[in-house]
């Protein structure tokens, strides 16, 4: 091979491997329709990468009777998620991609959990099945820097609230907008904080 | 033209007019000895240029690494994906010319080293632009994936010791920690890859540094058990086993490496298996875990046939067959025993190991009249004896009493082995 040629193949290889880490998002955002999670941020901001925000989504958290029994952890699974306001909320969790129906999405996920059957009737805390490639939000450092303000200050405002009312005034104060495919596959679109909202 | 290092060339090239002035040698001897060394071609910028091209690679692509994470607020995303790639076509192309002009080398292999570094914070971006996430070590496979492709096309060694420490060392440790049969598996492969290439680019540097990735590898998914300690030392007894296979020069110096290597990596896991409390936390129940055993056993199966190879052929360094010995043979015993109650038969086999070990380090100073390691074998048996006597928490004056003949031991010997090296020094003379 002459050299000109095997610089020519090492560009092409490096170029590839650089599209298809988003494979999954472009998909998504190319032929997705747009839903809402409802989210809450569980390590706010790291410096390493850029800043960011890490996301837990309320529909990575099942009750009872929302899990197919004998997951594995590390397994992939299919979150069910429907139309609800002011953001969908998860309906199953199973091994098998559902057939698609027009007031529901399905979501690529891992179950973190263990794999007893017991898990069907009675998740534990701890068990939440993350979906694949959504669990980071960044944020150019002005955004994130005004982000963090924003959750200091609502941090106080809840805190005057009597505790009986505050679950009701938290559970609604961070949504996640993401485009999502048939397969599964998400992009994170939008994130939406009380007043601001970050567009990707 | 002889073999020697940069170093004497130019003291030689300093050296002889002068010598040729004072008569110390005739126009014709000094001629022979130009020709000999090679003195009249131009040295082609050392390897410690090399360093300094390579450190400025790192630097570099570290700073453009910390451009991205810092998440340019006022380029579009467009933008600042446009500059980065020209970033790394440029770099590329710019290393890729230099080279193919076959002038400044070195500067080459830098500035391809950081087309690849570059190509790397590149993943960072398109994982920060499109929102990413997912194993902490992903990013890291496909980077390898990439650095591998670019020093093997490019034959560029900095890329491919890039690669392996990316692909073993980062990657491999996070894989083996997530899925640990898989990641053993994937260790073992990637390792045999990043062998093969450090034998056919004769690298030293490429073999330590796989098998240092591998170590980490298969330490990764044991390091919750003391147990993880025994991949590393059957890894250091497999590389200590190299010089009784190798054939040609090149072999023995990638082999010698190796030994060195191992050697090294086997003292320090031995002294940590040395200290009772280890032992016990360490101890092997029911066997060993499938992951424990496909951690250790392969190496050690590995160590074995070289071991055995090694006896039947002649030639061979006795002390490096002795070493290799020693080390291979310990592996069972140690594995042995920290099957039984409190593991102290591993402890029993770690101390005369380590003990035997550093013996042997002083026996070849002391016959080649080395100083390397006739010192590194009296630190072996100094620590070994310090250490002991740590793990004694009664009888204070034995402690006290150990340490004072272990210090006035080392400058004993120390005095002894400098006169010797004299003595010989002047016999040199006479």
């Amino acid at each position: 091979m002459s050299r000109r040629l095997r610089f020519a193949a090492v560009i092409a290889v490096q170029l590839a491997i650089l599209a298809a880490v988003p494979a999954r998002q472009v998909l998504a955002r190319t032929r997705g329709r747009e839903i809402t999670l409802r989210t809450a941020p569980v390590d706010p901001f790291s410096p390493f990468g850029g800043y960011y925000l890490t996301l837990a989504y309320e529909v990575e958290r099942p009750v009872a009777g929302q899990v197919a029994p004998g997951l594995r952890s590390g397994e992939l699974v299919y979150l069910v998620v429907e139309r609800r306001e002011p953001a969908w909320s998860l309906v199953s969790i199973s091994r098998e991609r559902p057939a698609r129906r027009p007031d529901r999405a399905i979501l690529r996920a891992r179950w973190r959990g263990g794999p007893s059957e017991s898990v069907a009737l009675e998740p534990r805390p701890w068990e939440r099945a993350p979906i694949e490639s959504a669990g980071r939000f960044y944020l150019p450092e002005v955004k994130a820097k005004r982000l963090e303000q924003a959750m200091a200050d609502e941090w106080k405002r809840v805190n005057e609230i009597p505790w009986q009312e505050r679950e009701a005034v938290q559970r609604t104060r961070m949504l996640v907008d993401l485009r999502v495919d048939d397969d599964g596959n998400v992009a994170l679109v939008r994130l939406r904080y009380g007043g601001l909202a970050f567009e990707e | 033209m002889e073999h020697v290092s940069r170093g004497f060339r130019e003291g030689l090239r300093r050296e002889l007019p002068r010598w040729k002035d004072e008569q110390l040698v005739t126009d014709a001897a000094a001629a022979a000895l130009a020709d000999r060394y090679g003195l009249s071609k131009p040295e082609a910028g050392g390897p410690t240029i090399l360093a300094v091209y390579l450190l400025g690679a790192l630097l570099v692509g570290g700073g453009v690494v910390s451009l991205v994470a810092w998440n340019w607020d006022e380029m579009g995303r467009g933008a600042r994906l446009a500059v980065i790639l020209v970033a790394m076509l440029a770099a590329h192309a710019a290393g890729w010319r230099l080279r193919d002009r076959g002038r400044h080398e070195r500067l080459g292999h830098g500035l391809q080293l950081l087309g690849t570094l570059i190509f790397g914070a590149n993943i960072a971006l398109v994982a920060q632009i499109f929102h990413v996430s997912g194993s902490w070590y992903g990013a890291f496979g496909g980077f390898a994936l990439g650095a591998l492709v670019a020093g093997v096309v490019l034959d560029s060694l900095p890329t491919l010791l890039v690669a392996s420490f990316a692909a073993l060392a980062v990657w491999g440790v996070g894989y083996a920690d997530d899925h640990a049969i898989r990641g053993i598996v994937a260790a073992y492969a990637l390792a045999a890859l990043f062998l093969a290439l450090s034998w056919r680019e004769r690298s030293r540097a490429l073999l330590l540094v796989t098998a240092a990735g591998l170590g980490a590898a298969l330490f990764s998914p044991l390091a919750n058990h003391a147990q993880a300690l025994l991949p590393p030392l059957a890894l250091g007894a497999a590389l200590a086993a190299l010089p009784l296979v190798a054939r040609s020069d090149a072999q023995a110096r990638l082999a010698g490496a190796g030994r060195v290597g191992g050697r090294l990596t086997f003292l320090f896991f031995a002294w940590i298996l040395s200290f009772s409390d280890a032992a016990r936390d360490a101890r092997i129940e029911h066997g060993g875990s499938r992951a424990l055993l496909l951690a250790v056993v392969p190496l050690a199966l590995v160590a074995g046939a070289l071991l055995v190879a090694g006896l039947k052929r002649e030639g061979v360094d006795a002390l490096a067959r002795g070493e290799a010995m020693l080390l291979v043979v310990s592996l069972p015993a140690l594995y042995a025993g920290l099957s039984i109650e409190s593991g102290r038969g591993a402890v029993i086999v770690a101390n005369l190991a380590l003990a035997y070990l550093g013996l042997g380090r002083v026996v070849r100073g002391l016959s080649s009249l080395q100083r390397g390691p006739f010192w590194e074998g009296v630190l072996v048996l100094a620590v070994l004896i310090v250490s002991r006597f740590f793990e004694i928490e009664h009888l204070l004056w034995l402690k006290g009493a150990a340490f004072i003949a272990c210090g006035a031991g080392i400058t004993v010997a120390a005095m002894a082995f400098e006169k010797r090296l004299h003595r010989r020094a002047e016999v040199g003379h006479e």
